[in-house]
């Protein structure tokens, strides 16, 4: 049997830290709750995790000082953080202090899981410079797409949602994280402006073929995928 | 021009009615005097030509022509004082025996010599060189005695009198135009500034107040009061957006919760439940997106975001949202045209102004038909950074270009047709200022000329560098 991946989360709010457990239980992940920041640093410190999820603002010991010293002692694993503090800088200073991701508060919790997916999966990548999901291939030093042995002609930003997709294929991807990684601004879009995106690209590489390779996940985001 | 101002102020105006009735009253106090001096002086003329007539009638009948030559000369010989004229006639009462004239004197009508205010400014700048003011007696032969003075040495007194009341009261009424017109000057220096700073702080930071000295003048009364009253009107302005954002910011996490079990729900329910409950989740993203949209605008209201200005290329933020938006235009079949000039650098936050744009061109592509057209610039002139975005459709009522910063404010048309919060705007305003910049709207027909519909343009002003306003 597979083993279990363990999180562990660190949030002060009881409710909050309920909700996210119990969904990424659903999820088959295993979770383990620190209620504030001292005991979330031990528990960091001591013990093996597979993620961990970190709220900013703790009692005793704040998200950033808590990363900081895991990060300290060589410890590579990936950091999600949680903030009500959606500034730039707060985000910048976040990432700085060792986090991979930065989720500000609210948040759905598909836009967690999807998140959490990414990151999980992004330690066993290798870097390369070919990308392929099925017949469809991206080739990262010649800008060059094709499907099927097919030259598929890209606009450059579609280029970069392709190449976003295609580096987390089978994954879960959230219209904010295409915002954030595809278009680098961290913005509330009122309107389906990503969709428009999406399905231009969806014509340009499934159109003209048997199977589709990007399908929209209600709810949720966008997935590209082989099966 | 300050003149023409000074005309127009009210302090000008009651200084002008008080010069008038000071001019009133002191030509009236001048005349009355003039009047009183007059009196007494022509009839004080009338009793010494009387009694030089009556010396001289003596003498001659005491010493006949003799007599009178006698009493001619010493009269005439001393050349101090009030100069007097004698004659003495033959007697047909024509022909001079004696005298110190050597023409019979053209005596003038006593009521016009004497005491006849009228008569000495009708006569003014006349030449009176031969009239003369006396009186004759007339002797049993037939001859004659007269007595008289000159008519010019006789009124020369009363003329200066009359002329310096009246130089008098000219003096007194420009000296109160003088000074009514420095009153004025001052007094609209001091409202002026007063004005100047009301305008500062309506337009711009409510929590500035105006200028107190601690002389304790009018002026400073009157801004110490219009302080007390912005501070009332800053609270309670405060408190409503307090109360507001205090909402939002309470029901957010219950919201949370309530989107996230339904979305929990949304998984385990049976099949026909979940478009209900799909529903339920898409209104309850709208409802969470107000609330993100309203404390958004109050974070970046409270101002507290500049210390988090970075150097930003706008020109480059403008490109990307004009081509974010670009495939949501082609799909209305929209002609999106975009002219920018190169990088232009700011300090500013990327993120929002991000946004601000993303919100103004999404509504452009909300308001203009399929088939329409939307025009962006972004260029710069005079130091200032114009973004414009300028659409072909229907534009808004002139009247609702003020109101539509309000928030929750929607023209009344769009409501129901077109999604929104009515929050947009209002955020657009708020990052604009954050940015030391304003927005103008007007209507779009210099950029689509000849159009049917008013449509609508919206530029964003911001300035290259606002170091003054940090």
């Amino acid at each position: 049997m597979q083993e279990l991946v363990k999180i562990l989360l660190i949030e002060d709010d009881k409710q909050v830290s309920e909700f996210v457990s119990l969904g990424l239980q659903e999820q088959g992940y295993s979770v383990t709750c620190a209620y504030d920041g001292e005991k979330g640093k031990q528990l960091a410190i001591d013990k093996h995790f597979d993620l961990l999820i970190v709220d900013r603002m703790l009692p005793f010991c704040d998200g950033l000082s808590i990363v900081e010293q895991v990060r300290s002692g060589g410890n590579k694993v990936p950091v999600l953080f949680l903030s009500a503090l959606a500034d730039v800088n707060d985000r910048i200073d976040g990432l700085k202090a060792g986090g991979d991701d930065y989720l500000v508060k609210p948040f759905a919790i598909e836009e967690l899981l999807a998140r959490i997916e990414v990151l999980l999966r992004r330690q066993d990548a290798v870097p390369t410079t070919r990308l392929k999901v099925g017949e469809l291939e991206l080739d990262l030093l010649t800008q060059k797409v094709s499907r099927e042995g097919k030259n598929l002609n890209l606009q450059p930003r579609e280029f970069r949602l392709l190449e976003y997709l295609m580096k987390h294929a089978g994954q879960v991807v959230t219209r904010t994280m295409l915002l954030e990684n595809v278009w680098e601004y961290h913005f509330d879009p009122q309107t389906n402006v990503i969709d428009v995106h999406v399905s231009r690209l969806r014509q340009k590489i499934d159109k003209d073929f048997d199977t589709a390779l990007l399908s929209t996940i209600r709810g949720e985001g966008y997935m590209l995928s082989d099966s | 021009m300050i003149l023409s101002r000074i005309f127009r102020t009210y302090t000008f105006r009651f200084t002008v009615l008080y010069v008038l009735i000071i001019s009133v009253s002191a030509s009236a106090i001048s005349t009355f005097v003039y009047l009183y001096i007059a009196r007494d002086y022509f009839k004080q003329v009338d009793t010494n030509i009387q009694l030089e007539l009556q010396s001289a009638l003596t003498s001659f009948q005491r010493g006949g022509e003799q007599g009178f030559s006698h009493y001619l000369l010493s009269r005439t010989s001393n050349t101090v004082g009030e100069r007097y004229y004698f004659v003495l006639t033959a007697d047909d009462g024509e022909t001079l025996i004696a005298g110190n004239l050597n023409k019979l004197p053209n005596l003038m009508q006593h009521s016009k010599a004497s005491f006849n205010p009228s008569a000495a400014f009708s006569n003014w700048g006349q030449d009176n060189s031969d009239q003369f003011v006396g009186q004759s007696v007339a002797l049993a032969n037939g001859q004659r005695i007269i007595a008289a003075r000159h008519y010019e040495d006789v009124n020369q007194r009363v003329e200066l009198v009359a002329s310096t009341l009246i130089q008098s009261t000219f003096v007194t009424i420009l000296l109160g135009i003088i000074g009514g017109a420095l009153i004025s000057a001052n007094m609209i220096r001091l409202l002026d500034s007063l004005n100047h700073s009301i305008a500062n702080i309506m337009q711009g930071n409510l929590s500035e107040r105006l200028p107190v000295d601690q002389r304790g003048g009018e002026i400073d009364q009157l801004a110490a009061q219009l302080n007390i009253m912005l501070d009332r009107i800053e609270n309670s302005m405060n408190d409503v957006r307090q109360v507001s954002d205090n909402i939002a910011h309470d029901l957010r996490t219950p919201l949370t919760r309530l989107r996230n079990k339904l979305s929990t729900l949304e998984k385990h329910t049976s099949f026909e439940n979940r478009g209900i409950v799909r529903e339920m989740l898409v209104e309850a993203d709208h409802l969470l997106s107000i609330c993100a949209a309203l404390l958004r605008i109050a974070r970046v209201e409270s101002c507290a975001k500049r210390a988090d200005f970075n150097q930003v290329d706008i020109a480059r933020i403008f490109v990307d949202v004009v081509e974010l938006y670009e495939p949501l235009a082609s799909v209305k079949d929209i002609d999106l045209r975009i002219d920018c000039e190169g990088a232009v650098h700011i300090q500013g936050d990327k993120d929002l102004l991000f946004q601000m744009l993303a919100n103004l061109i999404d509504n452009a592509i909300k308001y203009t038909p399929v088939g329409g057209a939307i025009i962006t610039q972004l260029y710069l002139q005079d130091d200032l950074i114009h973004i414009v975005f300028a659409d072909n459709g229907l534009g808004i009522p002139r009247e609702s270009y003020k109101k539509v910063f309000q928030r929750f404010y929607r023209v009344e048309e769009s409501r129901g047709i077109h999604p929104g919060n009515g929050l947009g705007l209002s955020l657009v305003q708020a990052v604009a200022s954050l940015h030391g910049g304003q927005v103008v709207l007007s209507d779009s027909l210099a950029l689509f000329p000849g159009n049917q519909t008013p449509g609508l343009q919206i530029t964003i002003k911001i300035p290259l560098s606002i170091n003054h306003l940090a």
